[in-house]
């Protein structure tokens, strides 16, 4: 009997591992090509119905006009971002953005009343003004309008004071709101 | 024997040469041959004196470093083409050991426990560490036959570092003896009777003994005090009553032990001489194994003094 002995590392140990190497890749790739040929026969099988339907198709074009679909004008489209706008400020930051709340108040805001300050609290909702109005009787209208209005479930005036400013007799006061989130 | 499957992946040396270097302590050889058997065809054959010495004492990164330059130099020429590396590491540095099992240990981290406490009884606290290589060579009487080599590892080391820093990488590092016996297995199986084939090389001397079925059982060998360059300086009648004390003491271990071929591996100039010598302590009964006769003549290559290791080292086995 010959002698094989080695003391140092013999590639041949490694012919074994790359015999079942080669054989698995040998298998899958025998594998992949059943799949393949048997997806290349379904889509032969297949083939003569979908040039039918294409042909259909070609006859019978799609067209917009024949649903009589009319498409949204500019004013629709602006108004229908704004919603988008406010619905994504709602799922972002858990209630409305600052812009979509100061346009909401400049439209309640009376005349003889302006707005000094703003804050929001998103995560709670909410809101603390700082209002001047001329004279009582606007800032009454005001709460009330406020009190009536569905976006705020809560009003409260909070302080009452006479403006920093005497040049006029404005009449500062500060309101908490709290957002009405559904 | 039907060629094995794993042979169809080995390159045919037809085609690319084989390298083979056989080290002594002082020297080695570096002989380069193409093609098998009867064509085989010797390119070069060149002895290389060290400056340090290999295998003696301690080993050292100095003794990797000159190996390394002078490996460099030789492989230069051929450094551009692919070529198969063989190395024979000296018989005296590598111990030898046939063992009869009940069962032999799963490779891996048991066999190499179980070949370290072998390898090491008697030596407990002093022990070196060692690497292992071994082999299975069939049953005899319900025991497995268990081959196991060892060298010291500090000593492989530099070797392989010599080789590493060279560039070059060798695909077999075995002891000279089991690239000598591979060498000549065809003479040795020819009759099936067991054997010795007695080596004589310029630093040691080595016998090596098989069995009927050509299995190699047992080995001795030993450096000689110096490097011995002509014949004339070889112990050569103390050398062969230790032959014989050796022989007589394993054919009489065992039951149906027998050594009845003797066959001598030298040097050419050396064999004759050798040859002479044994024939009259055996009344005959030995044969020359000679280098020069295994391969194709080339004119342009000088033979004179080549190891039988250098030879089988660089052969395909």
């Amino acid at each position: 009997m010959k002698l094989n002995t080695n003391f140092s590392f013999s590639f041949n140990r490694l012919i074994p591992i790359l015999v079942v190497t080669g054989w698995g890749i040998f298998i899958i790739g025998v594998l992949l090509s059943v799949a393949i040929v048997e997806s290349a026969l379904r889509f032969n099988r297949e083939n003569p119905q979908l040039q039918s339907d294409l042909e259909k198709f070609n006859k019978i074009p799609v067209s917009l006009s024949s649903k009589n679909i009319s498409l949204p004008t500019n004013e629709e489209l602006e108004d229908l971002r704004r919603h988008l706008k406010g619905l994504n400020s709602l799922q972002a930051g858990g209630g409305r953005s600052v812009s979509s709340l100061l346009t909401c108040l400049e439209a309640i805001l009376l005349p003889g009343t302006r707005l000094l300050s703003f804050q929001q609290d998103q995560q709670s909702g909410e809101i603390q003004l700082v209002v001047e109005a001329l004279n009582l009787e606007d800032l009454s209208k005001l709460l009330a309008v406020l009190e009536t209005d569905t976006d705020f479930s809560k009003v409260t005036l909070t302080k009452q004071s006479q403006s920093q400013n005497g040049r006029t007799n404005w009449i500062q006061f500060s309101v908490d709101l709290m957002e009405n989130r559904p | 024997m039907s060629p094995s499957w794993i042979d169809f992946f080995r390159g045919s040396s037809s085609d690319c040469p084989y390298v083979g270097v056989a080290f002594g302590r002082k020297s080695f050889w570096v002989l380069r041959t193409r093609g098998e058997k009867e064509k085989l065809q010797v390119e070069k054959i060149e002895r290389y004196p060290m400056r340090l010495s290999l295998f003696t004492g301690s080993p050292s990164p100095e003794v990797a470093t000159e190996l390394s330059s002078v490996l460099s130099s030789v492989f230069e020429e051929t450094k551009n083409f692919y070529t198969t590396l063989r190395v024979a590491l000296p018989d005296p540095a590598v111990r030898f050991e046939v063992m009869e099992l009940e069962k032999v240990p799963a490779r891996g981290k048991s066999l190499n426990e179980f070949l370290n406490w072998r390898f090491n009884q008697g030596n407990e606290g002093t022990s070196h560490a060692l690497s292992f290589s071994s082999q299975i060579l069939g049953m005899d009487r319900d025991k497995n036959l268990f081959l196991g080599m060892a060298v010291d590892q500090g000593w492989l080391d530099v070797i392989q570092t010599a080789f590493q820093m060279a560039g070059l990488k060798a695909s077999i590092i075995d002891m000279a003896l089991a690239q000598r016996f591979n060498f000549f297995h065809e003479i040795f199986q020819e009759n099936q009777k067991s054997g010795a084939l007695i080596t004589f090389e310029p630093e040691f001397w080595s016998v090596g003994l098989w069995d009927d079925q050509a299995r190699l059982r047992f080995v001795r060998s030993k450096w000689w005090d110096k490097e011995i360059l002509k014949v004339k300086d070889l112990p050569l009648e103390a050398t062969i009553l230790e032959v014989e004390r050796i022989i007589r003491a394993y054919v009489y271990s065992a039951k149906d032990r027998s050594v009845e071929n003797l066959f001598i591996s030298a040097s050419e100039e050396w064999l004759k001489p050798i040859g002479e010598s044994l024939k009259k302590r055996t009344n005959g009964n030995c044969r020359t194994l000679s280098v020069a006769k295994m391969t194709n003549e080339n004119p342009e290559v000088k033979r004179s003094g080549v190891v039988p290791s250098a030879l089988a080292v660089a052969v395909q086995r």
